[in-house]
């Protein structure tokens, strides 16, 4: 097979150079402007994170934090399925860096019946119990209970669970997959009474903060992010830019412009990002393909060992 | 696996995600590596398991141009859908896995009857596959693989 040679792989590794030195330019922290409404701060937030720490997401814990504050957001909880400890590391590097508030969270995966975040735990729900008996065990806690995309096919659901939920999410990306997911998720909301939360469900793939929360918390501790949570301050966009929360401040949250800010994750970025991923593209195929071709370079064994 | 990441996250290489990306991912050669061992005992005479390593890994160019495939669709499209492909498109995806699953599998299968595991190449394949296959899935998919375990057998 003919191939580019070395001049070929010289230039595509100069190309891949290019684009991760772009990349890497392009690739600083958004300014977190501080949002004041009334008494309360506004946080843009996102509450469901995986972490590759066994929850099959793409970056560590450490990872999501400086992500998110690539998307400006002022708090994140890292939700490991069943498990705590990512989220503590996480939550320790952040302090040590002056990042976004951390909260502990865990997504509890009750054998598909159910998903649901609990937020601000320390220790682990146990996933075989039913809906009902997990919100109270997040909140002997007290923490919070957050219905994590709450899509029809989840019939673990009854009416004392969703009694009982402190919230729900109404903005999950599979709303932007098919049009009867955000139907299915105002249907459940409309059952429970329960604060409206927008969160990412981030493993990795596409943005971070893609649905979001903004909380109108007291500050920006972890104690007043729940007690906001609580006491249903919060508003979410959902589709086509709808409002939902608390129906007093949505006029707050208009005035603050946090329609526009929901809508930071849609940037494609500027040209350096452009020519990141195009030159990046094109100088990694040429590496693979030219490096492909150098077995012809090692011999096979036997034809080594023979006299 | 850095660059994957890195373009998957963000749409751009940045060394920050890259860094990330790559250690996140390290446990894929680990258990490679580790499957490897075992099944490569019985390696031609003269082989050191270096070599076995490099050779091993070097049958991995179909995924490799996969891999870069994806970074190359992500390069184009929308943030919106990168964030929430449509079923079809996540699936099509997703079985196309196929394609470089077959090809490293042949690739290997000659590697391992050529030098590796002469004597039993068929069974070294399959035992290497089931080792570094579920190490990688159980530890990707770590405590949530046992809830829907849990699930499925109740």
């Amino acid at each position: 097979m003919a191939g580019p040679g070395r001049a070929g792989q010289a230039l595509s590794a100069m190309l891949l150079l290019s684009a991760i030195g772009a990349g890497t330019y392009a690739d600083r922290p958004q300014p977190r402007s501080i949002r004041i409404a009334g008494e309360f701060r506004i946080l843009a937030a996102d509450f469901h994170l995986h972490s590759s720490m066994w929850s099959n997401g793409t970056l560590t814990p450490w990872g999501l934090v400086l992500e998110a504050e690539r998307h400006a957001l002022d708090a994140i909880a890292i939700t490991g399925h069943d498990e705590l400890v990512d989220a503590r590391i996480a939550r320790r590097f952040s302090r040590w860096i002056g990042g976004p508030t951390v909260i502990v969270g865990e997504e509890i995966q009750s054998q598909s019946r159910y998903h649901m975040v609990a937020l601000g735990v320390g220790e682990r729900i146990d996933f075989r119990l039913p809906a009902a008996a997990a919100v109270d065990a997040i909140h002997a806690q007290a923490g919070i209970a957050i219905a994590a995309h709450p899509l029809k096919r989840f019939d673990g659901w009854d009416a004392a669970a969703t009694k009982r939920l402190d919230a729900a999410e109404i903005c999950h990306p599979t709303i932007y997959q098919r049009e009867r997911a955000q139907e299915e998720f105002e249907a459940f909301a409309a059952g429970a009474s329960a604060a409206a939360i927008g969160s990412s469900d981030f493993h990795g793939l596409g943005a971070m903060g893609a649905c979001r929360t903004f909380v109108f918390a007291a500050d920006n501790t972890p104690s007043a992010i729940l007690d906001a949570i609580r006491a249903r301050r919060t508003v979410v966009y959902g589709r086509d830019g709808t409002a939902y929360g608390d129906p007093a401040l949505i006029p707050l949250a208009e005035r603050a412009r946090l329609r526009e800010a929901a809508e930071e994750w849609r940037s494609r970025g500027g040209a350096l990002d452009w020519w990141s991923r195009v030159a990046g593209v094109i100088g990694l195929f040429g590496l693979i393909v030219g490096g492909a071709e150098r077995p012809a370079s090692h011999p096979p064994l036997r034809r080594q060992q023979s006299p | 696996m850095g660059c994957f990441v890195s373009a998957e996250a963000s749409g751009r290489f940045s060394v920050r995600l890259i860094v990330d990306g790559a250690i996140s991912f390290a446990f894929l050669p680990f258990f490679e590596i580790a499957s490897l061992g075992i099944v490569a005992r019985g390696r031609e005479r003269g082989m050191t398991f270096v070599d076995a390593v490099d050779r091993f890994f070097g049958t991995d160019t179909s995924w490799l141009l996969w891999v870069v495939a994806m970074i190359a669709i992500r390069a184009v499209e929308s943030p919106q859908l990168a964030t929430a492909p449509p079923q079809p498109l996540f699936w099509a995806l997703a079985g196309s896995m196929l394609v470089p699953m077959a090809l490293t599998a042949r690739a290997d299968l000659q590697l391992f009857r050529s030098t590796i595991a002469p004597s039993r190449p068929v069974r070294a394949l399959i035992l290497q596959r089931s080792i570094a296959w579920t190490g990688a899935l159980v530890y990707f998919f770590g405590t949530a693989g046992w809830a829907y375990l849990v699930g499925y057998l109740s």
